[in-house]
């Protein structure tokens, strides 16, 4: 219980300081109080009439009514005291009881139970008080206006619905017609990665892992196309790999709908194999590149994986690949594959095409020379894909082509947008500093 | 002409179906997305169960129990016993009779990325780094060399730097020295370039992903209009 100081002094309000109930019978044992309590007063009355009231710091009244309590018993104990006048204790007082028997039963000092505070530590407790039973009240929620955020959401999405849209609407880039560059440089990237398809064996088995996220297969399929379509232009054996159980599926989608390699038309089971889904993540990769006649052992179909024949034939270990390419859109997989699989790959180089958001996490591998090869984002599948014209004239005219003259007019729609809002949010708050600014002075 | 229901013709018109009820969430939370979500998840970890199923439970526990000999049964009691213990996690009650087999996966993981870290990452990048200096390198001039160089240990020091947040104990409170604050600004630019980029990584991944759904639909319904003969050829 919290009591205001100022509000209740200790005596003011009829009530004796220090008041305790006590048991009848408790407070019968001692008879002397009253005589005790009635000197207290007469005294204290004696000395009123002497001295002026004076003003009491707080803290001194907060302490008074104990002083006097204490004061008044410890006087009516030192007036019981009995001192000895003979014996080994001639001198002392108070050290034997004055009267036989239990002696003097006192009742002992009796101390307030409710909780004096000052008025600061009142504020504080009922502010405390206010809060908690805030935090029990239902709150009703705001209704905020967001016609403006709905506003702005829509506006960029017809945007870049419309940029991305209009060109395959009025097929600018089926009827010849495009929009953005046609041709674009080729960098050291893709020279390497070409040069590597090149000097592959024709028939010696390829290992490629299909690790990307459905998601993001429209994007992986486009940029992976065109280093697919060289590779099978060579003939190359193909073996199927995923550490996502979703991979195997997206590996069948891959080589026999994607434009420039189902036109190659490879079979399963005599041009390439589907190992299937490894299991284990970096463990199963690692797994797989110590030994990947044991790490797969049935195929996806449920077959027995032949190694040695077929697709298969002349592999025992990973070294035996001619080339390792990975498909992936996810950086920490790609670094997987590289940290697990590429000490066991001997002379056989490590591609990777992946995606445009894996790319900055990936480059560093390739520069380190820990990868062979890197196609990442459709800017550089169109590089890729225009170098294929010396495979023949239908070979430059994939999904890349189809979709460059939208990305590139939809990134520059993003580009312009995000200049406009760094404007919009420069001016705006140029405005609310110089209003501020205005109202101080 | 005579329209015949083709396996395509379906299936295109389920993805058609699914596509527009996934981007119908621009008018925000709406049952038919939420249908098409829910279809997706369903059907994902149907087939994931298949294929775990058939490839990894099937062939690696059941057949060597049923079929295998005396040391193929053996060998595979070890992971099928691992394998029942990590179920019984499951349940508070028998939870603690896991913990074998949570501690194999995360001692064996640990130790393999660790491994994996030191030796495919830390060790070739560090290597790499010292390398741009080489004076061995071809194909590039001396001056772009120095260049690059620079620009990479700038850009490495100064990142490095950044993260420091070492502080002598002053009058006023612990204070960084004004050479690793100056060092500092010039990494958080570093490190803004760096998010930068991956942002755009992000959104040329998002939009080439976008382009393949719209072209898709854009596919879809001038063929459906071409069969029904709506359009010419």
């Amino acid at each position: 219980m919290i009591e205001d100081k100022n509000d209740n002094l200790p005596g003011e309000q009829g009530e004796t300081p220090f008041s305790m109930e006590t048991h009848d019978w408790l407070s019968k044992l001692n008879p002397e109080q009253v005589t005790e309590k009635n000197a207290v007063t007469t005294e204290g009355q004696a000395d009123s009439g002497n001295l002026e009231a004076a003003e009491l710091p707080s803290w001194v009244q907060a302490m008074r009514p104990v002083e006097s309590v204490l004061e008044s018993k410890t006087a009516a104990v030192v007036e019981n005291q009995v001192t000895e006048q003979t014996g080994p204790l001639a001198g002392l007082s108070g050290v034997l009881p004055s009267k036989p028997g239990l002696g003097l039963l006192r009742k002992h000092p009796a101390y307030s139970t409710k909780l004096q505070v000052s008025t600061g530590q009142h504020r504080y407790a009922t502010a405390l008080d206010r809060l908690i039973a805030g935090e029990t009240n239902p709150r009703t929620p705001k209704t905020t206006r967001v016609h403006s955020s709905q506003l702005l959401r829509w506006s960029i999405t017809v945007l870049l619905f419309l940029a991305i849209g209009l060109p395959f609407v009025f097929g600018a880039n089926k009827n010849g017609v495009q929009i953005a560059p046609a041709t674009l440089l080729g960098s050291s990237d893709q020279g390497a990665s070409s040069k590597l398809i090149d000097g592959l064996s024709g028939n010696i088995p390829v290992l490629v892992v299909f690790d990307y996220d459905p998601a993001l297969s429209g994007e992986l399929e486009a940029v992976a196309a065109p280093i697919m379509d060289r590779l099978l232009a060579k003939g190359n054996p193909l073996a199927l790999i995923s550490t996502s159980p979703t991979g195997p599926i997206l590996a069948e989608h891959f080589l026999q709908t994607t434009p420039l390699v189902k036109e190659h038309q490879y079979q399963s089971g005599n041009q390439y194999v589907n190992l299937g889904y490894l299991a284990g993540g970096p463990a199963g990769i690692l797994y797989f590149a110590d030994s990947p006649t044991e790490a797969v052992m049935v195929t996806m179909d449920g077959q027995p994986a032949q190694w040695g024949t077929g697709p298969l034939q002349g592999i025992q270990k990973l070294s035996d690949f001619a080339a390792v390419i990975i498909l992936t859109e996810n950086a920490d997989t790609g670094r997987n594959w590289i940290e697990q699989a590429g000490p066991h790959l001997g002379n056989s180089p490590m591609l990777m095409v992946v995606s445009a958001q894996a790319e900055p996490m990936i480059r560093p591998y390739f520069d380190s020379g820990q990868l062979k090869g890197l196609v990442s984002g459709l800017s550089d599948a169109k590089i890729y894909e225009q170098s294929n014209q010396s495979l023949g004239p239908t070979h430059q005219f994939g999904l890349d082509y189809q979709y460059w003259d939208s990305f590139s007019v939809g990134m520059l729609v993003a580009e312009l947008l995000i200049i406009v809002g760094v404007v919009l949010g420069g001016v705006i708050d140029w405005r609310a500093r110089h209003k501020d600014s205005g109202e101080k002075v | 002409m005579p329209v015949t229901l083709s396996h395509d013709l379906v299936a295109g018109f389920i993805s058609f179906l699914l596509t527009l009820m996934i981007l119908s969430y621009l008018i925000g939370d709406n049952p038919a997305f939420r249908v098409a979500v829910y279809v997706f998840v369903g059907v994902s970890a149907g087939y994931v169960a298949a294929v775990v199923w058939w490839q990894v439970l099937y062939p690696r526990v059941i057949e060597p129990l049923i079929y295998g000999d005396i040391i193929e049964r053996s060998l595979t009691l070890v992971p099928l016993i691992l394998g029942v213990l990590l179920l019984m996690k499951l349940s508070p009650r028998t939870a603690w009779l896991g913990n074998p087999s949570v501690a194999f996966l995360v001692g064996v993981g640990a130790a393999m990325a660790v491994g994996g870290a030191v030796m495919g990452t830390i060790i070739p990048q560090t290597q790499a780094s010292f390398n741009v200096f080489n004076s061995t390198r071809v194909g590039e001039s001396w001056l772009a060399r120095l260049f690059f160089g620079a620009i990479m240990l700038v850009g490495t020091v100064t990142t490095l730097v950044y993260f420091h947040f070492g502080a002598k104990t002053t009058a006023g409170g612990p204070q960084r020295s004004k050479l690793v604050i100056w060092l500092g600004w010039i990494g958080q630019v570093f490190i803004a370039i760096t998010l930068g980029v991956l942002f755009a990584g992000v959104f040329a991944a998002a939009l080439t992903a976008l382009i393949e759904r719209l072209n898709f639909i854009w596919n879809y319904l001038t063929s459906v209009m071409y069969i029904y003969g709506w359009i010419p050829g």
